[in-house]
Parts: structure tokens; C-alpha cells; sequence
């Protein structure tokens, strides 16, 4: 169902308010406009903030007003724009145990927290970033996305622990004195190793279910991540092997350290036990934001983006991504009927008009015309020839200002302004 | 012509498949199952039929509950991870009315026990219908024509809000609902007598049952509802109004829920604020087994895991225990999501690829 004229909407969406409606009356804004809008919305967060706590309201207010130093940077430092922001919360994030102390207590939130807190917060970072690459670039629901984190945890525990008490490994752990049972390997090893091993069971558990999207998909991780914590808990007697420990899980794990220097009771009182962990997470934490993002702008990257946005364009449709089965059934009949009857370019048109339904982006209509156009002798047209020649691409560069209208897009013609930039062109 | 001769018969090839390794795979599985089962029917007998009995009631709760899934899977294509918290607020709704309100407990008389549960039925009904009704209206309408994930991620938001209204109401502790029905056996099987709290969830589902499918297949909402389901815009043209169609949908769904939740709160004498996550899980599992749209699918669907959970918890030889249900449930669903993604009853959908 497409959007109704204004007029036409029950008035109840005045206040529930349909959504992408802000973003429609957004892009309404021009340019001047959405300048002077960004600064009353800025003023109004630094404000709210000033409430809360005054160090936060600085942070933002700073952040936010680099962006209009930024034009002001001559060309020479372009480099210099690109790297102010980072910086600035850079030094903000690695210095942060140091003032932690004497920041004052936040309105409604409470105390500011405390650099173990902190440790816990890059963790989950972490888990956000990778979260974002299976649902923000594949458009993958995974809602048992948790479960990587406690086979992560697993790992680490069953290599860093006194767990498996009859074993007797020692390999570059902090720490720990040579005479304790259990599999005690370096944690800079295990870092690396746990990565290995999720990843292993993240495409064990893929390899299946790859077969399934959208909502299927995330049932399916939602039954592993049910079935996990199970296993877990259940672990203590697989068998009559204790795997996991059971519902108290396996503790303590070894610390990870340098020499003998152990994160768990510091160095000295510069470099004590939680701000070494602070600034190697926040080291994880940069690391893991730079591959993410390098990923996102590598091949493999776009390609994510892609079945991303194909899937939701297919879900749409209610065809299948690879359902090639139902294409090639499709274009058979269609061809069976272009032959049987006397087509004319009339029917043509209607067909092409109907397959790519309803104007949402589909490859498989543009595919299929470009299909026909090759199969289909060309016709001969009522006021003389005309060349069946493929429509030019639109510029990309001036496709924001000079929107190229496929046909596909007549409709949304009146709201030109608003209309997506085209991912395609019709055949 | 010639040509398109060739395509077709090199088609046909491509499209003969010999028999593959996953029907092998399957039937072996089941082919266990079904071994096991005898075996135990060999060796304890008695206990087999009541568990079985007692199996099929849970299945016939986990339906009412699936039901509601299906119905909502198949007008939306939306999984209502909200489903299953209706159903504890309806379980929530039953106790409080029947208990409180109404004060039965196991004392009371047989007259005001069945004109007691009977009110207490239609207020749960009632209440669950409106509150799914509202849910629709405030949460997923809005998102109608929004990217799929949206309304997904908003139904477990509402799922999750929900459960902390039963957190407050409830408290997190399980509440025990007095022992309305009469504690005698209805009948003995072996030594094993079928309860009359059991009883009831047969005697309530099934008439519910053919009411629900009197009106999907009958009547002229019900037609509605399906012509809506296959096709929003065509049934638009046909003048259907479709937002009323799928708020009429939400409303029996919800119903349903509410019928499973005074029956479970009769059953299992236990409501929990968290029992609709768990239980709306399986009965989810139980909607897609049988082929999540399909209404007998999900009823049979449902039996089948009732079942098989009460015969892993109930039986004695070899049986996987209680601490291992929640695993065998799910590992159920992953298998026929995998292997057969369209279901025991259900038709091929593109979403299984």
C-alpha cells in the first residue's frame, strides 16, 4: 500500500506519526534551512547535557562545533579534518582513568563510571561492532548473536584456567606459578585463538541456515542462542565429562600481562591492574572500529551492503534472492506466450510493466528485460523504426540534483526532490 | 521451437534430483524417535498412555498459542514475539479475576466453578483480544510500510515491555493459582489418573477449535481474512477493508491467547511473569513445524511438541530429562527450518529458499 495524499491520513499518524515522515519534511529543508535547524537542535543536546553533567555538554559542545571549524582549515591540512574528531576522543577515551575521579555526579544517570565499568562498556563496543556488520551491512537478524560471545568466553576459560585440572600446560602465562594445574596459555594467544574458534562456529552454524532469510534466519539463531546457554549449563556432566562447569562457571582465569607483570595487580601505582585492561580494550576497541570499517569499504564490504539492500528489496516482493527456479519459470512462460501469441509491443511493454512489481529495486525484472530485449526480435514499430537502444546511465555525480526519472519512477515524480537516487535503470 | 524443445528437456535434467542425503537423514531421525517410543511403550506401558495423555494436553495450550502465531504469520508475515507476553497477561488476567475478584478457590461449589471459569474465560478473552488489538495499533501499524526488520525488532521491544508489566504485577517469584477444579481423577489409565484441571484444556480447546475454523472458512470476516492474507492490495481493490481485517486478526489472536492463559494458569497451578518468552518459543516452534499460516498445521505442530516434550521428562527408558527440553525444542526447530523450512502441512514459501 503506498502513502496517502496528507488528506487522506487518519489523524491519529499527526501524532503517531508515520515513520520517515521527519525524514520526508527534512529533505523539504534546503540547505540554509537544515544549517539553521542542526544548530537549534545542537544548542537544545548541549543544553539537555549542561543538566546532566557539565563535562559531557563540553565534550559534545566541542564536537559539535569543530564541524563549523572544519570549512574554516585551509586545503593544504585537508588531512587535519579528517583527523580532528578521532583525536579529540581519542585523548578523551585514553586519558579518561585519570580524570574519572573528579568528573561530578550526572543528573538522572548518576555517577560517571569507573574505569572497571569502562572495560566492560569497550566489551560490549566490540560486540557492537561486529553485531553491526552481520545486521547493519548483511541485513542479517541475528538474534543468537550473543552466543559468539560465550563460545569467545569459553575458549579463553578453557585454555586460561585450572578447569582441566589433569593436564598440566603452561605456555607464556602471567601470572600463574608453574606448579598449578590446568591449561594455562598466554592470553595475547588467546585473543587470536577465540577469534579462530568463533569464527569456526560462526560459519558452522551459518553454512545451514545460509539457506534461510529475514525472519527465518532470525528464528533460527534465536533457537542457537536458546540451545547454547543450555548446553552451558547442562556441561558439567556431558557424559561425565565436565565440560563447562555448570551454572558456576569456570573461575578464576588467568590474567593477561607482560614479563611478570600481571593485569590483575598492576604495575605500580601509575599503571594499575583496571587501566591496564582499560587501555587494552580501548586498543581492541580501535582495532576492531578500523578493520570494521576498512571491511565496510572493501569488495567484500560492498558486497555485504549489497545482499543487505537486495534482501530487503526482495522482502518486499516475496521472491526468493536466489530463487532462480521461480525466474527461470517466469521467463519460460513468458516466453512460451510471446511466441504463441502475435505480440505486439503493447503486451511487451505491459510485461515488463508488470514484472518489476510495484517500483520497488529488483534485479530480477531488470534482468529479465534485458533477458527479452535479447530474445525478442525487434519489433517493428507503427511510425517507422526507432532504435531499442539501452537507456544512458544516469551521471551519478549529479543524480542528487538532477534526479534521472526511470520509469519507474514517474510516480514519485511530484515529490521529485525526495526521490531516492535511482539505483538503476529500467529496461 | 526447436530450441526451446532442447531448453526444456535439458531442464527437465537439471531438474531431477536422485534421492538426497537430507531425506535420508530425516527419516533415520525419526525412524530413532519411533524406535525409542516403542520401546518404551514395551516397557512401561501404563505410564506411556498417561504420558501421552498428558502430552497431548500441553499440546493442546501450546496451540491455542501457536494458533495465534499462525494467524498473525499469516495475515502480516510478522512473528509477534509479543504473542506469547499476551499470553501470560492473560494467564495474569484469568488468576486475578477468578481468585480475587470472584474469590473461587477449592472450596467452592460446582455451580459457581463452571459459571466462574466461564466469566473468567470471556474477561480473559476480552482483555487479551484489546490488548493485542491495541499493540497492533500502536506498534506495528505505524510500521506497516517499514523494512521487515522493523516491525521484528519493535514486536520483541513490545515483548520485552510486556514482561515487565507481568515483573510488576506478578513479582518475580511464580504464583501459585488456587486449586479451583475438583482434585479427582476424571478417569485411571493403568494406575495413572487423567486430572480434571487437564480434563478441562480438552474440553475448552476443542470447541474453540472448530469455532475458529467455522470463521476462517465460513463466514464472511473469515473469507476476508484469508483474501487479506494472500493479497493486501488486491483485497484493498475488492473493497475489503484491510486494516480493520488485520485488527479483526490481532483481536482472535489475541483471544486465543487468552483462552491458553486461564487454562495453563488452571493446568500447570503455576504463573510465572517470564512463562510467555519460554512457552511462546515453543509454541512458535510448534506454528513452524506444522507450517507457520497453516492453521491445522499449527494445532498439530503443537501436539506433536507437547508430546515430545512430555515423553522426554515423562518416560523412564533413555529419555533425555527435563534440564534438556529447551535444547531438543529448538534443536527441533533449526532441523525443519534447515531440512523443511515450508513445514509438515505448509506449502513452499520463497523465505526457506
Amino acid at each position: 500500500m503506498s502513502e496517502l495524499p496528507e488528506y487522506r491520513q487518519p489523524w491519529w499518524h499527526r501524532w503517531t506519526g508515520l515513520l520517515g515522515e521527519p525524514r520526508q519534511r527534512w529533505r523539504a529543508l534546503d540547505d540554509r534551512e537544515r544549517a539553521q535547524a542542526r544548530l537549534v537542535f545542537r544548542v537544545a543536546i548541549v543544553g539537555v547535557l549542561i543538566y546532566i553533567a557539565w563535562p559531557l555538554a563540553l565534550l559534545v559542545a566541542v564536537l559539535f562545533g569543530v564541524n563549523y571549524v572544519k570549512p574554516q582549515i585551509p586545503e593544504r591540512f585537508a588531512w587535519a579534518r579528517r583527523a580532528i574528531v578521532p583525536t579529540i576522543i581519542l585523548i578523551v577515551a585514553v586519558t579518561y582513568p585519570f580524570y574519572v575521579a573528579n568528573l561530578p555526579v550526572m543528573q538522572l544517570f548518576g555517577a560517571f563510571p569507573d574505569v572497571n565499568t569502562a572495560v566492560i562498556m569497550g566489551v560490549y563496543v566490540m560486540m557492537a561492532i561486529g553485531l553491526n556488520i552481520v545486521v547493519g551491512y548483511a541485513g542479517l537478524l541475528d538474534l543468537g548473536y550473543v552466543a559468539f560471545y560465550a563460545v569467545g568466553a569459553y575458549t579463553c576459560a578453557w585454555f586460561a584456567s585450572v578447569q582441566f585440572a589433569n593436564h598440566h600446560v603452561n605456555f607464556g602465562a602471567v601470572g600463574v606459578a608453574s606448579t598449578t594445574p590446568g591449561i594455562h596459555i598466554s592470553i595475547w594467544l588467546l585473543v587470536f585463538l577465540a577469534g579462530i574458534v568463533t569464527a569456526v562456529i560462526g560459519i558452522v552454524i551459518g553454512l545451514p541456515t545460509l539457506r534461510l532469510r529475514g525472519d527465518y534466519l532470525a528464528i533460527v539463531t534465536l533457537g542457537f542462542g536458546e540451545i547454547l546457554p543450555q548446553v552451558a549449563n547442562n556441561g558439567d556432566s556431558l557424559g561425565g565429562f565436565n565440560l563447562t562447569n555448570g551454572p558456576n562457571g569456570i573461575t578464576p582465569i588467568d590474567a593477561p600481562g607482560f614479563g611478570n607483570v600481571s593485569f590483575q595487580t598492576g604495575y605500580n601505582s601509575f599503571f594499575t591492574g583496571p587501566r591496564l585492561y582499560f587501555w587494552f580494550v580501548l586498543l581492541l576497541v580501535m582495532i576492531t572500529t578500523f578493520c570494521s570499517l576498512r571491511l565496510r569499504d572493501s569488495r567484500l564490504g560492498r558486497a555485504w551492503i549489497a545482499i543487505g539492500d537486495g534482501r530487503s528489496a526482495d522482502a518486499h516482493e516475496n521472491v526468493g534472492l536466489r530463487d532462480r527456479g521461480l525466474l527461470r519459470r517466469r521467463r519460460r512462460r513468458l516466453l512460451r506466450e510471446l511466441q504463441e501469441l502475435d505480440f505486439s509491443e503493447r503486451l511487451l511493454l505491459q510485461h515488463l510493466r508488470v514484472h518489476p512489481f510495484h517500483g520497488h529495486p529488483r534485479r530480477d525484472g531488470q534482468r529479465l528485460g534485458r533477458h527479452l530485449r535479447r530474445r525478442v526480435p525487434r519489433l517493428p514499430e507503427p511510425g517507422g523504426a526507432r532504435e531499442h537502444r539501452p537507456q544512458a546511465q544516469p551521471d551519478v555525480r549529479n543524480e542528487r540534483r538532477r534526479p534521472a526519472v526511470p520509469v519507474r519512477d514517474l510516480r514519485r515524480d511530484h515529490r521529485a526532490r525526495d526521490a531516492d537516487p535511482p539505483r538503476g535503470v529500467d529496461p | 521451437l526447436a530450441t526451446q524443445a532442447r531448453t526444456e528437456s535439458i531442464s527437465r535434467i537439471r531438474g531431477f534430483r536422485g534421492l538426497g542425503i537430507t531425506p535420508v537423514l530425516g527419516s533415520l531421525l525419526v525412524a530413532l524417535l519411533l524406535v525409542w517410543l516403542a520401546i518404551n511403550l514395551v516397557k512401561t506401558p501404563s505410564d506411556f498412555a498417561s504420558v501421552g495423555l498428558e502430552g497431548l494436553t500441553l499440546g493442546l495450550v501450546y496451540g491455542l498459542i501457536a494458533l495465534g502465531y499462525s494467524l498473525v504469520y499469516g495475515i502480516l508475515e510478522l512473528i509477534n514475539f509479543a504473542h506469547g507476553d499476551v499470553f501470560m497477561l492473560g494467564s495474569w488476567i484469568s488468576f486475578t479475576f477468578a481468585a480475587h475478584r470472584l474469590g473461587l478457590d477449592a472450596n467452592s461449589s460446582g455451580f459457581a466453578v463452571v459459571w466462574g471459569l466461564a466469566l473468567t474465560l470471556l474477561v480473559a478473552m476480552t482483555f487479551c483480544g484489546l490488548l493485542n488489538v491495541t499493540i497492533e495499533r500502536l506498534a506495528y501499524r505505524p510500521l506497516r510500510n517499514a523494512p521487515r526488520l522493523a516491525p521484528l525488532i519493535t514486536a520483541i521491544g513490545m515483548s520485552f515491555i510486556l514482561q515487565n508489566v507481568g515483573l510488576n504485577r506478578l513479582g518475580p517469584a511464580p504464583v501459585s493459582v488456587p486449586n479451583i477444579l475438583p482434585d479427582s481423577a476424571v478417569f485411571t489409565i493403568g494406575g495413572n489418573s487423567y486430572r480434571w484441571s487437564s480434563f478441562i484444556v480438552a474440553l475448552t480447546t476443542f470447541p474453540i477449535l472448530f469455532l475458529l475454523i467455522w470463521l476462517v472458512q465460513r463466514t464472511r470476516q473469515g473469507k476476508a481474512m484469508r483474501a487479506t492474507a494472500q493479497d493486501q492490495e488486491a483485497a484493498a481493490m475488492m473493497g475489503i477493508n484491510v486494516n480493520r481485517t488485520i485488527s479483526f486478526t490481532f483481536l482472535i489472536a489475541g483471544a486465543l491467547a487468552g483462552v491458553a492463559g486461564l487454562l495453563y494458569a488452571l493446568y500447570s497451578t503455576n504463573i510465572r511473569y517470564d512463562q510467555g518468552f519460554q512457552l511462546g518459543l515453543i509454541a512458535f516452534t510448534a506454528a513452524v513445524l506444522g507450517g507457520i499460516g497453516n492453521l491445522p498445521g499449527a494445532v498439530l505442530g503443537a501436539v506433536l511438541i507437547g508430546m515430545i516434550q512430555q515423553f522426554n521428562e515423562g518416560l523412564s527408558w533413555h529419555a533425555p530429562s527435563s534440564q534438556w527440553t529447551q535444547s531438543i525444542v529448538f534443536a527441533i526447530l533449526i532441523l525443519i527450518l534447515v531440512f523443511r523450512p515450508e513445514g509438515l502441512l505448509g506449502e513452499r514459501t520463497p523465505e526457506g529458499g
